[in-house]
């Protein structure tokens, strides 16, 4: 790494970590969560990306990182590599170029592939549940496990994922040593409500196990605990610098009543967090929508142990319960980056400046994952706005 | 009317509503005054999720209970229920595939008496317009969840106007990334993101001004 790529590198992390912890760096740092956006602002159309990674994932950061100076991001969007997904045949994905047109963004078409019936089995041993009944409901080749068939699907997969996770490490490397820049988190885990409820059961299946079989969905949730905060700590690859991400879905306002939440969402989300923590991985706790009535639970996590991301959430409630406890992260409307002016994302981030981030542990970021309807003059608009006045 | 039902509806009792309604059904009560009694039932359920008594979970209970006392009441339908309610085109707008929303809408639309007209979800520009000639419904739902899909609520606005319809309906948009400036930006008349709300700014719509 040359010295001047290494220097910034070195003034960025700091500042970064610094905000972190609550402290207040040389300047409120920005991170923007690019994903489809970044594919669109370097001219390719989704389909060219979800299925050409090894070429277009460098190509589209390298068009990225040269015009924003932010001092994170969180790279382009490589869960969605149509390849692998359609090597295994996954039923419950649309990517563009194949079902979708060419310039939509993946869906995920929810349902419920696990039934009532399966939670005992996936209670006792999950792992096997998830090969020998799940991996087959969800995917066209293997339908049959252990067919011909199935195994090579297994392996077209296995290579697939080895491959992009290569990739992956490779495009890091390039970032640092080229725009001394590094993604904002390592690893991903989730709230085991939420793996229940997103993948697993659906919304609709979740809602209706936790009125009529209660005691199983609890089960199902403590099984998920010490998986979930082994699965974050093992996709970071151990590093406990940077945050966890758990993008949080179900605990929203207004999906479950107090009580629900309560009972059911909180407290093996709460465990997860903890147990990151003992082993001393924040989490960035990517609230998506609103968040507001659960803040003075949230109040009670352990100092610092995660950052709190605002979406949709009171930002004033938000600083004011958990301000100085942990570091905020937000919120620039993505709708107002879609339709609205340069000059109003400028003003928006100042008055999120001078309003929350005069005693530091404050990060701008926009409210939500960018995607490709985001004006690139706005984005724009959002970093330099913080160059501009986020000094401290 | 049966407060015994009305209540059990109310509470999200599922076992003791379907019980009731087998009852009900047996000792011979029409399956129009069963719906009626449901229906007020749900009407409980909206006003409680108003006031921040019930939440989304207690709305998709709600739901899954009348799709089941639905199941039972179907046998004993005439051949032909022909509803009188106001129409509604609904519809989740094209590029996005969520219908939470809308489902939730959508039934507490009907179990207020309007006649929804469902088009389901990813649903392009001309298929809200063929609609519209056909069914002669003067109010359209347009539901979005992704941000990105704004621009497609835009498109059937402008489509609806190109095909001369624009005065003859009224545009309602909801969803959660829908505000002022995204109103402002598609053209519709009106935007809601809390379902009951947006019931009943749709029942306003059919008092006043159609």
């Amino acid at each position: 790494m040359s010295t001047d790529k290494l220097k910034l590198y070195e003034e960025r992390k700091k500042r970064y970590l610094t905000a972190l912890e609550c402290g207040k760096p040389d300047r409120v740092p920005v991170v923007i969560t690019g994903n489809e956006f970044i594919i669109k602002y370097a001219g390719f159309t989704l389909q060219d990306f979800y299925y050409n990674p090894e070429i277009n994932y460098i190509k589209a950061m390298d068009a990225f990182l040269q015009r924003y100076d932010v001092d994170a991001h969180f790279g382009a969007p490589m869960l969605w590599w149509g390849g692998l997904h359609d090597a295994v045949g996954a039923v419950y994905l649309k990517f563009a170029g194949r079902e979708l047109d060419v310039n939509t963004q993946f869906q995920y078409i929810e349902g419920e592939y696990m039934q009532p019936e399966d939670y005992d089995a996936f209670i006792e041993n999950p792992t096997e549940w998830i090969v020998t009944t799940f991996l087959p409901r969800i995917h066209k080749e293997f339908a049959e496990p252990g067919s011909y068939r199935a195994s090579i699907a297994l392996m077209k997969g296995a290579i697939a994922r080895t491959l992009e996770l290569g990739m992956l490490a490779k495009a890091a490397e390039r970032w640092a040593k080229e725009y001394g820049s590094f993604t904002a988190i390592t690893g991903i885990s989730k709230a085991p409500f939420d793996t229940l409820g997103d993948t697993l059961r659906g919304l609709k299946g979740i809602m209706m196990d936790i009125r009529r079989i209660p005691d199983k969905v609890k089960a199902a949730m403590e099984v998920l605990v010490e998986h979930n905060i082994f699965y974050g700590l093992a996709t970071a690859g151990g590093d406990t610098e940077f945050p966890v991400f758990i993008p949080l879905h179900r605990g929203a306002y207004p999906f479950l009543n107090p009580k629900q939440w309560d009972e059911f969402y909180w407290p093996t989300l709460k465990k997860v967090i903890e147990g990151l923590w003992a082993k001393g991985k924040r989490t960035l706790f990517y609230a998506e929508g609103d968040w507001t009535p659960y803040l003075e639970k949230i109040a009670e996590l352990p100092e610092k142990s995660i950052v709190f991301h605002v979406d949709q959430t009171d930002i004033d409630k938000a600083k004011k319960i958990l301000g100085g406890r942990f570091c905020l992260k937000g919120n620039v409307p993505n709708s107002l980056l879609a339709i609205g002016k340069p000059d109003e994302v400028k003003d928006y981030v100042k008055r999120l400046i001078d309003t929350y981030a005069a005693d530091g542990g404050f990060i701008v970021d926009a409210a939500a994952v960018i995607q490709a309807d985001a004006d690139p003059r706005n984005v724009e608009a959002m970093v330099e706005a913080v160059h501009l006045y986020g000094k401290y | 009317m049966d407060k015994e039902l009305i209540n059990a509806v109310a509470e999200l009792d599922e076992e003791k509503t379907l019980m009731l309604v087998r009852e009900r059904i047996k000792a011979g009560v029409t399956p129009l005054e069963i719906m009626e009694d449901c229906r007020r039932g749900v009407e409980i359920v909206g006003k409680r999720y108003n006031d921040g008594t019930y939440y989304l979970s207690d709305l998709i209970m709600s739901e899954e209970i009348l799709r089941g006392v639905m199941e039972i009441l179907k046998p004993y339908f005439p051949p032909k229920n022909e509803s009188k309610g106001t129409k509604i085109i609904m519809g989740t707008v094209e590029g996005d595939i969520h219908d939470l929303g809308k489902n939730i809408v959508s039934y507490m639309l009907q179990s207020a008496g309007f006649e929804v007209i469902d088009l389901g979800v990813d649903v392009e520009p001309k298929a809200f317009v063929d609609s519209i000639i056909k069914t002669g419904a003067r109010i359209v739902g347009i539901s979005v969840l992704l941000t990105f899909c704004i621009g497609s609520v835009k498109k059937t606005v402008d489509l609806i106007k190109k095909a001369g319809l624009r005065d003859k309906v009224k545009i309602v948009i909801g969803g959660y990334p829908v505000n002022e400036k995204v109103l402002e930006y598609t053209g519709a008349d009106y935007f809601e993101n809390d379902v009951v709300k947006a019931v009943e700014l749709i029942k306003k719509i059919a008092e006043r001004e159609l």
